[in-house]
This record gives structure tokens, sequence and C-alpha cells, in this order.
């Protein structure tokens, strides 16, 4: 006997579902484990993160706000995989994002914010973009691996940030503690509901629309699927690949950075450390569990943010230190990622004669 | 079920009001605090925590988060605070985020930040205390207990807080020993053991003999332990916590923090309901800056002078400003004269000491 | 003079973690499979052999627990993105993350607990050499291991019949397979045993450098090793070179500034990146005239054989 995977003849669109069910409900049971080997009765500690989540009005605010910078973090990664591109640089692009961001607030500050918001915008954009374009033109020009190059200018860009942040940009005010001043008024996105929740939200929303709309029915975006589908069919049909990799990777850039525009100017108001918790590295989670499909974005960073925020409740409700919590975390994602095979395939068992 | 559960607490608060209890537990303020460190960080962190945790033992209870980023702060004070009737957050970072959840939230919570400087009146205080006090006396041991008048710092961020010490414990060795030099290795991050242990080996190379660090490892300690030979002696100095077990034998002493007294002085006074803004900032004479234990094998002399002087000062000889409220020298040459810097002058040091030879990093 | 041998021991000092983690993620990417979880598997490696090492004092047996340890671990890794095909970055973080958090957790309470750091041991004659004697051959046990490691790597990957398996693993699994031999299995033990070599890496900082258990004590230097696995073009001999390098870079931030000379560190942290990346793309624009290709060209690329489509 043995085990083997066959590959399920045709794949329903919501064949998927089931596949996720069981995957969480895995995961559950994994993480039912880890909260139990500590003396935590687990039914109850998912019972308090749930209402903690999902019956206060607080528990929406936090999910919405910390959805918010995964959706374009996963945007960008997402777009990048639709040509069989992996951007694992949009953690740099969120940090330069908000290092540019963070130039225009300071030095700009007293305009008024119908002008400067979209401004910081664009500056996020082109912050965001150029670090984007590094790889993409050492990718299209030379051919150098665009997974390494991008994860190594991680290291530069939040390097370039803490080189402010510990220079010039300190506030003095804040006895020298790396953090910059605040953000006038203008400079900040306005909330909603009378609550946390920010236009950065709208604006991620609105470029996955955007990029649904590009992908599916433009031309650019039909040459981009040719490439991600088959990239020699697509060169000989004469489309310039070096050019459509750069395109890709600076407008996967460019939302990656508009995350940190939102980020900084939606959440904090000033530019410090840690602003990015690792958003660049969960999009790429996001959108290999959305699989890049926009909708599936939507329910991947829905998922990321429950554990993100689960995060402070366990440890507030049950005293357990983090590092429970990243177990519990790799946990869930193991689960979720190991899963993913049986919607394509299916186990079978096979006699062997 | 609900109900029941409701009915029989109040007949249980009913019985302890008829039958006159002291003090139920359900009367005494909850803590809710936060934490930039693991809890278990061996410094900064666990002084907080089994500051808090001291707490239980006279019914405030506490509940808390670790390793909380100061960018995702602020929704950790709210959540606590909707909970807890005091919220406490021990990083410099953790202000304006303190700030903006104090201002938002609606209930009696009290605030209570530790290093800032803001406040808000009936709402949220700052508390810090004085390590440098004790950062002085260590200065005094080290003066007297160094042969080559070589003093090595290893030092995380040049912040103020951190510069006072350095420099308190320069004047301290002053005191005793006008020759001494002070050098300072930064390694430029909150926290990293490898790195901070390359650079204790960097002031000892170049040849300092008393080893001390700001950050929370102990690794002078341990390199003193593994380095010191009878013809090149070395000591270390701890840090926030007592660090004399990883290297008992050249370990001199330390400066270290010891919240006990100070939170509990707090949480009286809100349960009291005489909880008021004050900005505290104790030290020795409270009893919230103190020296971890003496090594065994320091010299009995040093020990008495460095007590005799922790003494003097505990008995105000010393007041709560000194060593620089006596006046000193800039490592420019500036001179500043007596009583010109107080407590926002040592909150704000952004200089060197005569006697520091390291540049000042900033910029 | 004094001051270049200072500098030098720093280096090797730390480079070695690095080194070693290094070996472990060329072993497997040369296999064709990239191991972002480094940094995770390094933590498990600490805590296991500082547990072992208080507990019995022998650093043998801390640092063969260590690699057993770091290679079950990575074994979840294999499990999920070689069997289960998911994408190898993405279970490369759940990695760190358990790792992390594994550390964390059986970690809290050996915190303030030590024990002597292991000795160094001076190799006859060789630490005689005037500077690089010092700091090459007189070094603790580990050291010399992670310099048997590099050249035991290199030879296995490019002198046997084994290596030139594995490295076709990474270059064309295909191929390989319709040679009947097992991509699978292939990968699946260069992983695990990669892993194995970066538990030892982490060893290095709970006995030797760091000789106490605190949370996160290897501080990041798992990603700096998934950065010199590329900055070593997947060759370990160039790790060396790599590690000792970065290792250089780290001891001379802190030894400059006993000289007085304020060079940001934050610059001085950039620039192993920037020439990381400044030589890849030029061994990548020669290789491609030479038409030879130096990163494994099936990196990151899922496997999968048996398959009825």
């Amino acid at each position: 006997m043995r085990l083997y995977l066959e590959k399920r003849d045709h794949i329903k669109a919501f064949s998927r579902f089931p596949v996720l069910t069981i995957a969480l409900l895995l995961a559950i049971f994994m993480s039912f484990l880890v909260l139990w080997s500590v003396g935590v009765n687990p039914f109850e500690a998912y019972l308090i993160v749930g209402e903690e989540i999902f019956l206060t009005d607080y528990g929406w605010q936090d999910l919405l706000v910390k959805i918010t910078p995964l959706l374009l973090t996963g945007a960008a990664v997402a777009l990048a995989a639709q040509m069989k591109l992996w951007n694992i640089g949009a953690e740099g692009q969120f940090h330069m994002g908000t290092f540019a961001v963070t130039w225009g607030a300071l030095n700009f500050g007293h305009l008024n914010t119908f002008s400067l918001i979209p401004f910081l915008l664009i500056l996020s954009i082109i912050g965001g973009g150029l670090w984007g374009c590094i790889p993409g033109v050492l990718k299209s020009r030379f051919g150098v691996n665009e997974i390494i190059t991008s994860l190594l200018l991680n290291y530069v860009a939040a390097a370039w940030v803490d080189y402010h942040l510990f220079g010039d940009w300190r506030d003095p005010a804040s006895n020298n503690f790396p953090i910059t001043p605040g953000f006038s008024e203008s400079a900040r996105l306005p909330n909603y509901f009378d609550s946390d929740v920010h236009a950065g939200l709208l604006l991620a929303l609105f470029v996955i629309l955007v990029l649904t709309f590009l992908l599916k029915k433009t031309r650019i975006g039909m040459k981009i699927q040719l490439a991600g589908d088959n990239l020699d069919a697509a060169r000989y049909s004469g489309i310039s690949i070096g050019m459509l990799t750069l395109i890709i990777f600076a407008v996967s850039g460019a939302i990656a950075g508009m995350a940190g525009f939102s980020e900084v100017s939606g959440v904090h108001y000033r530019l410090q450390q840690n602003i990015s918790l690792g958003y660049g590295y969960t999009g790429i989670i996001v959108a290999w569990l959305a699989r890049n499909h926009p909708l599936g974005i939507l329910l991947s960073s829905f998922l990321m943010a429950v554990i993100f925020v689960s995060a402070e409740i366990l440890q507030i409700e049950y005293g357990l230190p983090i590092s429970v919590v990243f177990l519990y975390q790799g946990i869930i994602l193991f689960t979720v990622l190991g899963s993913e095979i049986f919607v394509e395939y299916r186990l079978r068992l096979q006699k062997i004669v | 079920m609900h109900k029941i559960h409701r009915f029989f607490l109040a007949a249980f608060a009913a019985t302890f009001f008829l039958f006159g209890s002291q003090a139920s537990m359900a009367s005494k303020p909850s803590i809710g605090f936060v934490l930039v460190g693991p809890h278990n960080d061996g410094g900064w962190s666990m002084r907080h925590y089994q500051g808090f945790k001291s707490l239980e033992k006279h019914g405030y209870e506490s509940e808390y988060a670790e390793m909380v980023p100061e960018a995702d702060s602020e929704r950790v004070f709210r959540k606590l605070a909707r909970k807890h009737d005091v919220v406490f957050g021990t990083s410099f970072g953790y202000m304006d985020p303190m700030v903006a959840a104090a201002s938002k939230d609606k209930s009696n919570t009290i605030f209570m930040h530790g290093t800032g400087y803001k406040v808000i009146d009936g709402k949220l205080d700052n508390y810090n205390c004085r390590l440098y006090q004790a950062r002085y006396l260590t200065g005094v041991a080290a003066g007297m207990l160094t042969k080559t008048n070589k003093i090595g710092f290893v030092g995380s961020h040049p912040i103020p807080e951190i510069v006072s010490n350095i420099n308190a414990a320069t004047l301290g060795a002053q005191s005793v020993n006008p020759n001494i030099e002070v050098n300072v290795i930064w390694i430029n991050s909150w926290f990293d053991p490898p790195k901070d242990m390359d650079a204790a080996k960097t002031v000892k190379e170049w040849g300092a003999d008393v080893l001390f660090t700001t950050t929370d490892s102990p690794n002078v300690v341990t390199l003193a332990q593994k380095e010191s030979t009878p013809a090149k002696p070395l000591w270390s100095m701890g840090n926030d916590a007592p660090m004399n077990s990883f290297g008992p034998d050249r370990y001199a002493t330390g400066a270290m923090f010891n919240w006990n007294l100070f939170y509990k002085s707090v949480m009286d006074s809100v349960a009291a309901g005489t909880w008021k803004v004050n900005r505290s900032f104790w030290g020795l004479k409270e009893n919230c800056v103190g020296l971890s234990p003496w090594g065994p094998n320091v010299p009995g002399e040093v020990v008495n002078k460095v007590e005799t002087v922790k003494m003097n000062w505990i008995n105000d000889e010393m007041d709560d400003d000194f060593p620089f409220s006596a006046g000193f020298t800039k490592q420019d040459g500036t001179v500043v004269k007596a009583g010109e810097v107080g407590r926002q002058g040592i909150e704000t040091m952004q200089y060197w000491v005569k006697g520091v030879i390291s540049d000042f990093p900033v910029k | 003079m004094e001051f270049l041998v200072q500098l030098l021991i720093a280096a090797v000092e730390m480079g070695t973690p690095l080194l070693l983690a290094t070996l472990g993620g060329v072993i497997s990417e040369r296999a064709g499979v990239i191991n972002l979880g480094m940094e995770g598997l390094m933590l498990v490696g600490a805590l296991t052999a500082f547990v072992v090492m208080l507990h019995t004092g022998s650093p043998i047996l801390a640092v063969a627990l260590a690699a057993i340890a770091g290679g079950l671990v990575t074994m979840l890794h294999g499990l999920v993105c070689l069997m289960l095909r998911a994408n190898q970055i993405a279970s490369g973080l759940a990695l760190t993350l358990f790792g992390t958090g594994l550390s964390g957790l059986f970690g809290s309470s050996l915190v303030g607990k030590t024990f002597n750091p292991i000795e160094d041991i001076p190799i006859p004659f060789l630490h005689k050499i005037p500077l690089i004697g010092e700091a090459f051959f007189n070094q603790d046990i580990l050291v010399y291991f992670s310099y048997f490691c590099a050249v035991l790597t290199w030879w296995v990957l490019f002198r046997t019949r084994l290596g030139l398996n594995i490295r076709s693993m990474g270059e064309a699994p295909e191929v390989c397979d319709s040679l009947g031999l097992s991509v699978l299995a292939y990968r699946f033990w260069s992983l695990v045993v990669g892993g194995g070599l970066i538990g030892i890496g982490g060893a290095y900082f709970s006995i030797a450098m760091n000789p106490y258990w605190v949370d996160f004590i290897t501080a990041g230097r798992g990603w700096i090793a998934v950065a010199l696995v590329i900055f070593a073009l997947w060759h370990p001999l160039k790790a060396m070179a790599g590690a000792y390098l970065f290792g250089l870079a780290l001891a001379l931030e802190l030894r400059l500034q006993t000289l007085g000379l304020n060079v940001s560190p934050y610059i001085l942290k950039m620039m192993p990146y920037f020439l990381t990346i400044l030589v890849l793309t030029v061994v990548t624009i020669k290789n491609a005239r030479r038409d030879i290709k130096v990163m494994p060209a099936a990196l990151g690329q899922v496997f999968f054989r048996g398959l009825k489509n």
C-alpha cells in the first residue's frame, strides 16, 4: 500500500472552501494542543478571542486597521506573482514609502490637507515604486534573480530608515528618542465612524478594485496574464517581457509604498521603529493563500489580521508569553499552507501489486 | 445562568459589607501593564515585571502584554484600559500612544507612563527614577577598583537616560581618582547579545579593567569572569538587575531598579482615591534605585567607602540632583556651575562630562 | 598590529555562527529549497545546546543535540513545502515563527542560569603565525568544526556523486527524476542536514559567545545568514569568506569607535547588502555570457512527481 496524490479532474470554483475549512479546523485543533500544553483551556480561549474580536466594537476596529496594510502588501505581492515574479521586497518598499511620506510631512506639513495628502500619496508611490524598480531593472536588464535582490533590499531600506530615525529626524522634544516629530493635522488621514478605521482602508480596497479591472479587462492585463502562463509564448507574440517586468515591479513597489503611507499617515502620524510588523512578509503569505485572487486577498488578509490581533488578547487574558503566540501563529500558518495542495490534489491509497 | 451568578456575587458582597470585612479583594484596583521587552529579559522589563508581581501579595492583581512595539502599543493600552483601573507603560516610546489612549479613554482608568514627560491632569502621569544616583556610587567603586585608570562602558543608544548615567559614573570615579578615563562603545541597538559581547571585548582591548554595561545583557560580567587574570584583574558592573550569577568572582556591584515600593505607593494612592499627577522621580532615598549585592572579592575598603557615600546621600548630605547639581566640567571644557543642571537638564542630557574620552555620537 | 589581531579574532568569532548557518543554507538551496526559517532554527539550536550544556557540561553532546533539534524542526518545513508543496517562502516564515516561539516557550525557565563558555584551544604551531594565527587557530572547537564543515560541504557538493546529485536537484529536478533519483528524498534530506548545521550555528551563541539564555539571543543573525547564502553564490568556501567579511564589518563598527572615527553604523550596515547585490549582478552578467548559471536554476520551484494529470 502506498499513499499518493492525484490531481483532481476539474477544480470547481468553490472547491477551495471545504479544503480551507478542514485546514482551519486542523489549525484550530493543533493550536488547541499548544494552548492546552501551556495550561490554557483552549475552548475558553477561542471563545474569548472570538468575543473580543467579533463581538466588541473595538475588535472590529482593530481588525480593520490591521487588514489595511495587509491588503496592500498582499496585493503588491500578488500582482508580481501574476507574472510568476516573486516580490519578497514589499517590506523594504513599505519602508521606503514611509520614508518618503515622512520626508514630505516633515517638510511640507504647513500645506493644507487637500494638497498635502495627495502629495504624500504620490511620494509614497515614488518611494516604494523606485525601490521596486531596482529588482525590476536588475531582473529585466541583467536577469538577476528578483527573489534575492528584493529580499536584500529590505535590509537596506530598514537601515536607511534607521539612519534618519537615529539621526537628523529625531525629535528634539522627545529627549532624542528615535522617533520623528508628530505629523501636522493636515498630514493625517481622516478616520471614519468615530473609530480608528481610516481612509487607508478605502485606498486599499480601491487599489484592489483597480488591479482586478486592469488585469481582467485591459490589454496590459492580458499581456501580464499571458506572460504569467507561458513566458515563451508571450515573447513570441511580441510582448516585451523586460518592459513588462519593470512595470510590474514598479507598480508592485508603489502599492507596498502606499501601505507605508496608509500606516504612517493613518495610524502612527510619525515615523518610528517597527511601524511595519512584518507586513511586507505577511503580504507574501496573504498573496499565496489568496492564490492571487482579489477576493482571496480580502479573506486571507482577514485571516492574518485575526492572527495578529489575537496575539495581545492571549497575552493579556492568559498571561501567555509572546513566544507561545509566535508558536501558535507558526502552527496555524503551517497547517493552512500545508493544506493548500488538497485543493488541486486528492489523497489516494494504492495497492502495490 | 448569568443572573444567578450576579445574584451570588451581590449576596457575597452584601455579606462582606454586613460583617465589616476589611478591604475585600474586589475593591482593590487592578493593574494592566505593557512591557517593551520580554518579561524575563534579565533587566529593564524584568524589574518592572517583578515590581508589579510583588503587588499581588497586597491584593493588586495584574495582567500584562510583553514585547509590544511602540508603534503598535496604543491599541494594547486601550485594551488594557477597558479591564483595569491603572495602566502602566514602561518605555519612553509609549509616551504618545499612551497620551492618545488616555485622551480617548472615557472611563476612570488612570495611565502611568514610565520615563516620559507628558501628563494629563487627572488621567495620565509619568514617572521615572534616578538611576544615575546608583550609577554614581558604582562609579566611586570603579574609581577605587581600577588599576589602569580606564573604565569602559557598553552602550545601547545615546539617549539622555544612558548619557546621564555614564556621566554620573564618571563623576563618581573622579571623586576618588582624578585620572580616570572613560570610553563608551555603542552597539547601536536595543538588544543584540552577540554584538554586545564583542563591544565588551572592545572596551577591554582598549584597556579598561572595570567594565560597565547599560544594556541588559550580562556580557561584561561573563567576560570579566572568563578573562580576568591575577596579573590583569578585571571587574564588572551589572545593570538594571543583579547580574552576579553570571560571574560571581569578578562581579563588583551594579546599579539597579527596585520598583516594588514605588508601584505600591501608586496603587495605594489610587485605592485611597488620593492619586494625582506628580511626576515622581524617586531615587536612593526612596529605595527605588540601589546597588546590587556586592561580589565576594571586592575589597572591604571599597565597600565601606561606597556604602558611606550612599548613607550620607540618604541622610541628605547630597541633594537629589547630585552629582550634577554640584557643578562639573563638560568634555569641551565648558564649566557648569553648581545648581545649573537640575532635573530638566538631567533628563535631556546630550553631552559628556570631562573624563569621557569618546566623541559624543549624535549626528 | 594588536588592533588588527583583535579585529580579526572578533571577525572570526562573529563570523562562525554565520558560517555554520550559511553552510546549512547552501546545502538546502543547492538542492533547490529556500529556507527562510533560519532565524527560528538558530534559536532552537541555541536553546537545545544551552540546556544540554547546562545539564551535562558536554559541548560535544550539546552541539550534537542542537544539530538534531535543528534537523527535526526543519522537517516541518520539508513536510509542508516539499511533500505538500506549499510555497517555500511562506513556509520558511512560518518556520521562523515556530522556532522563535518554541525557543521562547521552553527557554523561559532558564533565564539567569549560566556556565563556563567553551574554552579556546590553540592549535600547535599554527596559532603562532603572525596576524592570522591568533584569529584562526586559537579559537574554540566549534570554530575549528566550522572550518571542517565548510571544507566537507565543498568536498561533498563538488567532488562526490552524492553532491552532484544534490546539485542536480537544484538545477534540473525533472532530469533527475527521469534518471530514477528521488527528488523529494534528496531535497528533504538536504534541507534537514542544512537545518542541523543551522542549529549548530545557533548553538555557538549560547555555548561559546553568550553562555546564558535570553529570548531572541541570536538577534537577527539568521536573517543575515539568509543573505550570506546568496553573497557566497551558493559556494561553501566562498561562504567562509563571506561570513568572515560580515563578521569583520560587525567587529569593525565597534572598533572604529575606539579609533574615534564616527562612521554612521546604519550606512555601514547597508554596505554588505549593496555589495551582495552588486556581486550577484556582476556574476549573473558574466555567467550569462559564458552561459553558466551560478544560482541553482530550480531554486524555490515546486517539483512534484507521480501525478496522474
